[in-house]
Parts: C-alpha cells; structure tokens; sequence
C-alpha cells in the first residue's frame, strides 16, 4: 500500500489534508508535527510521498525539503503553500521538492497533484532499480580537435561513473580532472604535436598553434579515441590519439624545486595521482587509467572487472 | 569589477583578485582562452602588483588552471609583487598541494587572510 507522510504543526490542517487523502482508500496515511519528527519517521520507514506544510516549528518546510531530498532523494516531498509564498514555493523546488499545492486551492489540486508525483516517483525508482541491476557498460567515442568536446565528454563520463555506481562524489572529482588531462593530452600534445616547452618560453605562438593547427592538414584528419569500461568495481578509461607519442616515462618531476615554474608537466602527475593505475603504450599515443572504488564505496556485485578489456601490458 | 562566464575581476588597491567561475578545462577552449587574455590584459593595464585566485565558485580545477596561475605569478613577480591563494575547496587544495603549490603561495581561507598573507 502506498504510503504518505503529513507533516503540519496545525492539528485541524493535518485533518484536512488528512482527510482529502483517506477518501481515496487506497493510501495509508501517517502524521508527523513538524520536519524534526517527520525525519525520524523516515528513518525509521520510508513512504512512497511526504507532504508537508511551510511553516513549523524546529524544521519548517523549506528546510525539511532540502533534508529530505537530500537523504531520500527517491521520496519526493510536495509543498503546502499559503498566499503569499509563492517565492518560497520556487525556492522550495530548487531544494528539490516535487511539487507544491497552495491551500487556497487544495481540496481541487491535492489529489491530482499527489496521483503525477507519485506516478513519476514510480517511473523514477524503476528506473533507479533498474540501472541498479547495470553490471557493465561500455562506450566508445571518436573525437575530432575540438576543446570544446573535451568538458562535455568529461561530464558525460562522470556522470557514467556515479550512475554505475563506481565513485562518490569526491572521487567523481578526481576521476574528472585525470580524464581532462589525458584528453587535453591527447588533443594538444597528441595530434596538434604542441610541445609543452613552448608554453614557458613563446606563451603567444602556442596559443596561437593551439588556435591553428585543428583546421590544418595533417592535424586536422587525426581524431582522439575514447573508451570506458565502466562497472561498480572498476572503471578503465583509455584515450588514444594519432599524433606522434611522448616518452611519459622521461618527464620531469614537476614538483622538484628547479621545475616549480615551469607551467607545464603537471597533468600526467594528477592522472598518476588521481587514478589507480595508469598505463602508456609503447608509443606514448595511448593511455589506459583504471579507478576502482575506495575501501567501502562500490556495491556487492559478482561483476568481472573492466581493465581486461584494455591492453595495459606495453608499459606502466 | 569585471565578469564573464568564466573570471570574476575585481580591483582593490594595489590587489587584483581573480575568481575563477567555473571548472577550467583546457586554455586550448578558444572560450576561456580569450577570456584568460582578458585577465592578462586586465593586470597589465591596471596599477597592480599583487594578486589573489579566490576559488570560492570552482570546486576543482586541473594543471590548465595551475598553468595559468604561474603565467600571471611571473607577470606578477615582474612587479615586484606578490600572490596568495583563498577558498580552495578539499579537492582543489589537494591539487594544490600535490603540485607544491604551497610552497610558492600561501593558501589561506579567506580574502582577508590572504591579503595578510601578502604583506607579512
């Protein structure tokens, strides 16, 4: 059985909204005074909806949306607004509420507004459970020289990764900026064949090399390859580029005293930092980097790794 | 005070602060390439000799924001002058401190502590 939350300090406003939700039968009502009681309700058992009114005492409704969402966010909470709010109400659905009913017009709009949410919080958590089931995925990209791709693909793999479970927050960071290194690796130093050294003696000619080359032959036929093997064990990223390789191996300590200023050769420390393994062909063309969740963070799963897939045994 | 999508400029005194707005990816973006040359330009015309990155709005950045850090702190030095850095997030500071950043600049929380970091 579906069940609600009711939160009001108001005991004649709990009966109302209490009442106009019993006469549908099918829905198991519980009640709760203000936004401190109904989060220790849903500590104890979660509802299918919450519905809770503005003002209260202790935690009002704005801030009982912000907790809930954050805590639950498969539970969505609808608003009870009265005149006057409407600044609130917009504010309370950046929180994150689901919807928002104004009293005056509650005994027309509840219902209906409580049957849409509840139908797409359905919708929602399916998918939730389904992805859920999401063993391993697999994606393949073909980029031309364009920087602009490069955040936006950045995003999209991050967004993968937290989808399948493989990082938190904190390491999606990480995850982000290892792979923004290697691509923007890929892109200048690869196929553009920008040396990093000319950034430190002629800043104004790399830049402008950077601004040039994509529309010129031969850089601007090379493309940059992205895969990701993505699982909640593991996730190996591999971009490769046409251009002519790099030795990584003989780069300079960027954190030695004579090197501080230097402004390049600080990106291949932060993948080496930022992932767990980091692998470059024979070459120097292709980078293969694996993240596996921290000790606690992935989900139990009977999933095979990722990495096999990728060839990392030319060199580490 | 000067803004795009990407650097917020403010002039105070003989400071320049400089708050990234958004994640840097790469100075290769045509974008924020032109908008990192404003900023240049900003501190070449301005009678300045100190500098602040204030990351308040940007929860990480990567080495194309290290890099652009150390072309303004030469600039910087050519003056005389000196730079701090504030408001660092966990995961920018952790950048900033496996770079050894730290060591060239004072990473401090706020502006205010910043600018007495500069003149003590």
């Amino acid at each position: 059985m579906t069940s609600i939350y009711v939160v009001d300090d108001s005991a004649a406003d709990r009966r109302l909204v209490g009442g106009l939700l019993e006469q549908q039968g099918e829905w198991a009502i519980e009640y709760a005074s203000d936004g401190v009681e109904a989060l220790a309700l849903m500590e104890k058992e979660l509802p299918d909806l919450v519905i809770t009114d503005l003002q209260m005492p202790n935690m009002d409704g704005l801030q009982l949306v912000s907790a809930a969402t954050e805590r639950y966010p498969l539970v969505p909470v609808i608003l009870i607004t009265s005149k006057g709010s409407e600044e609130i109400a917009v504010e309370a659905l950046k929180h994150g509420a689901a919807s928002y009913v104004p009293k005056r017009v509650l005994a027309d709009s509840l219902i209906e507004t409580v049957e849409n949410v509840l139908m797409l919080s359905t919708q929602k958590r399916s998918h939730a459970r389904l992805l859920g089931c999401l063993v391993r995925s697999h994606y393949a990209f073909e980029l031309v020289n364009d920087p602009m791709l490069i955040p936006s693909l950045v995003t999209y793999l991050q967004d993968e990764s937290t989808r399948v479970g493989l990082c938190t927050e904190s390491e999606r960071i990480r995850i982000g900026v290892a792979l923004d290194e290697a691509l923007v690796n890929a892109l200048v130093h690869g196929n553009l064949e920008i040396g990093s050294g000319l950034r430190d003696t002629d800043h104004k000619t790399y830049m402008q090399l950077v601004r040039e080359r994509p529309t010129q032959p031969p850089y601007s036929t090379r493309r940059i390859y992205v895969e990701a093997n993505l699982s909640p064990k593991e996730g190996a990223f591999l971009v490769r580029d046409e251009g002519c390789g790099f030795n990584p191996w003989g780069l300079p300590d960027p954190t030695d005293p004579a090197n501080m200023e230097q402004v390049g050769g600080r990106g291949v420390m932060l993948m080496r930092t930022f992932m767990d393994e980091v692998h470059y062909n024979e070459h120097g063309n292709q980078v293969v980097m694996i993240k596996r969740p921290s000790a606690g963070e992935h989900s139990s799963s009977d999933d095979n790794g990722s990495s096999e897939d990728f060839d990392t045994s030319e060199n580490d | 005070m000067s803004r795009t999508d990407t650097f917020e400029v403010e002039q105070d005194g003989d400071t320049l602060f400089v708050m990234p707005l958004r994640a840097i990816s790469s100075l290769a973006d045509e974008s924020v390439r032109h908008e990192w040359e404003r900023v240049l330009k900003q501190f070449d015309e301005a009678e300045v000799s100190n500098v602040v990155f204030d990351f308040e709005k940007t929860r990480y950045f990567g080495s194309s924001m290290l890099e652009a850090m150390l072309v303004l702190w030469k600039r910087v030095r050519g003056r005389d002058g000196s730079m701090a850095l504030c408001n660092a997030s966990h995961e920018g500071l952790e950048v900033l401190q496996l770079s050894k950043f730290d060591t060239l600049w004072p990473l401090c929380d706020s502006r205010q502590a910043a600018l007495a970091a500069m003149h003590s």
